[in-house]
């Protein structure tokens, strides 16, 4: 049922909760469902503290969910353990944002490409140096490379090595946390140009965790909208125009125009609610110009209002 | 209008500027002049030398860092011949600066009120009560449409979202009418919509009050929406300097041309 169209991951009304020091709950991930396909980037955009971090975190297993499924080939994966846990985790990599501080500064590139192979005992005797000259080679950097230590090389060069270093275990999926947005835009777009292009190689499926809608529209397949921790929309990334959450809508609002004649964007005003603090009815409505009695009363469903195109909102 | 006129209207003036960090040179042959009220955003990657800029015409390059050749005109002085004393006249007066995040630049076991008020004791003369001051902290931080400004003064900085720590330090940074304002990276680590917020009320106020501002930016969007003039900066040494609505539509070094395109755009052409 589950391999439907492609589905690899499916993840069922996620929950997640932290307890606080003084009793209350914090429920950073509320009720989320959504599926990934086989080669597709999903892009889960949304500002600080819209849970799309915890999110990610959930769906690797880093942490367990209060309630709800990640269905990985339809095996509910939060119910693995021990070395079924451990051979799980090899389909599954991160690219992280900051990757100075993903890796060991004492260790060589080559050592830290090789680690992730011999953990799980799959590098042969004697082939280490042609294991990693090849993954280098996947992501356009030299062979010499191997034998350079992370702060010899650039923002670009890093996060170059550490997507090497997540696509070395031939992973179904990919979560990139932010991967890009401490780079400069020139270096941002070479990584996102290289990621499309192993997706086209491998068949890779790409989590693109991000709050630069710009971005996402040039290369995301499908975008998740979320907003304190509930999937607001999710449509497709080339019809981003056609977005019909108010959300969504302040998002594409807010991104400035490369434009001498450009106006200062239009946006929403004040903050994301606190978590602990969550309104009842519709997460948004303290933000949102069209919020009315209803919003404050019900929370609205996400409903299908097109072809694969699903909005939570009473208006849309 | 006479460039002996031009030069007399300008509040700002470097000339062939050049920066050293100990033996290293990591700025050259940096020019740029700034009249009353003009914004100028200095654009380029990490490492370009962008915030060496600013601080060396604020007088604070940290880590080493030292004026080695050129000159700095501010208001008609030259400002490596200032004495300690007249330069710390100048900064928090006539020239101030904000950062990136304001959270790191206020102490954080102290209220911001505490701070606030010390820092317009410091500044100037005519307010010489503790009282004066906080109602001066109060009405600046309206102007920045902070809700609650006395809830803010009694309140430290880990309570504040980041949008509203950054709306305390540009109140802070306007206090006193600066003539000029530096601006490094003020929005680089908040939310696009929060991000939208302060620039529209950065330039609000910096146009009111016709402050001149120098803004760092890696974000090109942002620099198109504010300038009026831009500085593109590559390794340390300028690469196009001009009207900002020249550069975005007509740039002429190969690097504006690639940086410029590298810049994502809703609707632009899909990689996939």
């Amino acid at each position: 049922m589950s391999e439907e169209k492609g589905v690899i991951l499916a993840v069922r009304d996620l929950v997640k909760e932290f307890p606080m020091a003084d009793g209350r709950r914090l429920r950073a991930v509320d009720h989320v469902s959504f599926e990934a396909r086989k080669g597709e980037t999903l892009a889960i955009v949304g500002e600080s503290g819209c849970g799309k971090s915890t999110l990610v975190k959930t769906i690797m297993n880093l942490h367990g969910p209060t309630s709800g499924e990640i269905l990985f080939h339809g095996e509910d994966t939060t119910k693995l353990t021990g070395e079924g846990l451990r051979q799980h985790y090899r389909t599954m990599q991160m690219v992280f944002q900051d990757p100075a501080a993903a890796f060991d500064p004492k260790m060589h590139v080559e050592d830290i490409l090789a680690e992730p192979l011999e953990n799980f005992g799959l590098l042969k005797a004697g082939e280490k140096r042609k294991t990693v000259e090849a993954l280098l080679r996947q992501v356009e950097l030299p062979r010499d490379f191997a034998d350079r230590y992370p702060h010899n090389m650039s923002g670009g060069q890093r996060q170059r090595v550490a997507i090497a270093r997540a696509l070395a275990l031939r992973p179904e999926i990919i979560v990139c946390d932010e991967a890009t947005s401490a780079l400069d835009v020139s270096v941002q777009d070479s990584i996102v140009r290289l990621l499309v292009r192993l997706q086209k190689e491998t068949g890779v499926t790409y989590l693109f965790i991000c709050h630069d809608l710009a971005l996402v529209s040039l290369f995301a397949h499908r975008v998740v909208v979320m907003y304190l921790g509930c999937v607001m929309e999710l449509l497709d990334g080339a019809e981003l125009s056609a977005a019909r959450h108010p959300y969504t809508k302040a998002l594409l609002a807010s991104v400035f125009p490369v434009d001498a004649a450009g106006a200062i964007p239009k946006t929403i005003p004040g903050d994301i609610p606190s978590p602990l603090d969550r309104p009842a009815g519709c997460p948004f409505q303290s933000r949102c110009d069209c919020a009315e009695k209803r919003c404050q009363e019900q929370r609205p469903e996400l409903r299908e209002v097109s072809s694969g195109h699903f909005v939570a909102c009473h208006f849309a | 209008m006479s460039s002996a006129q031009e030069n007399a209207a300008l509040l700002l003036e470097a000339k062939d500027l050049s920066i050293a960090y100990g033996k290293k040179d990591t700025v050259a042959g940096v020019s740029l002049s700034l009249a009353p009220g003009e914004v100028l955003s200095l654009v380029g990657e990490s490492g370009s030398g962008k915030t060496s800029v600013i601080r060396a015409i604020l007088g604070c390059l940290g880590g080493g860092g030292r004026i080695k050749g050129g000159s700095v005109l501010f208001d008609g002085q030259e400002l490596s011949t200032l004495s300690e004393a007249e330069g710390r006249q100048l900064r928090g007066r006539d020239i101030s600066m904000i950062f990136q995040d304001t959270g790191a630049m206020l102490n954080p076991v102290r209220t911001i009120g505490s701070q606030f008020v010390e820092y317009i004791l410091l500044h100037t003369h005519s307010i010489k009560t503790k009282e004066g001051a906080r109602e001066r902290a109060i009405t600046l931080l309206s102007r920045m449409n902070l809700p609650d400004p006395a809830g803010i003064l009694s309140s430290y900085t880990f309570e504040l979202s980041g949008g509203m720590r950054q709306r305390v330090g540009i109140a802070m940074a306007l206090a006193f009418h600066p003539k000029l304002l530096l601006a490094d990276e003020p929005t680089a680590a908040l939310d696009v919509t929060t991000q939208a917020q302060i620039v529209a009320e950065l330039l609000r106020i910096v146009r009111e009050s016709k402050t001149a501002m120098i803004l760092v930016t890696h974000n090109i969007g942002v620099a198109a929406c504010v300038s009026d003039k831009i500085l593109v900066l590559s390794g340390g040494e300028p690469v196009e300097y001009g009207a900002a609505a020249e550069i975005l539509r007509a740039p002429k070094a190969a690097y504006t041309k690639k940086l410029l395109a590298a810049v994502p755009v809703l609707g632009g052409e899909r990689y996939v």
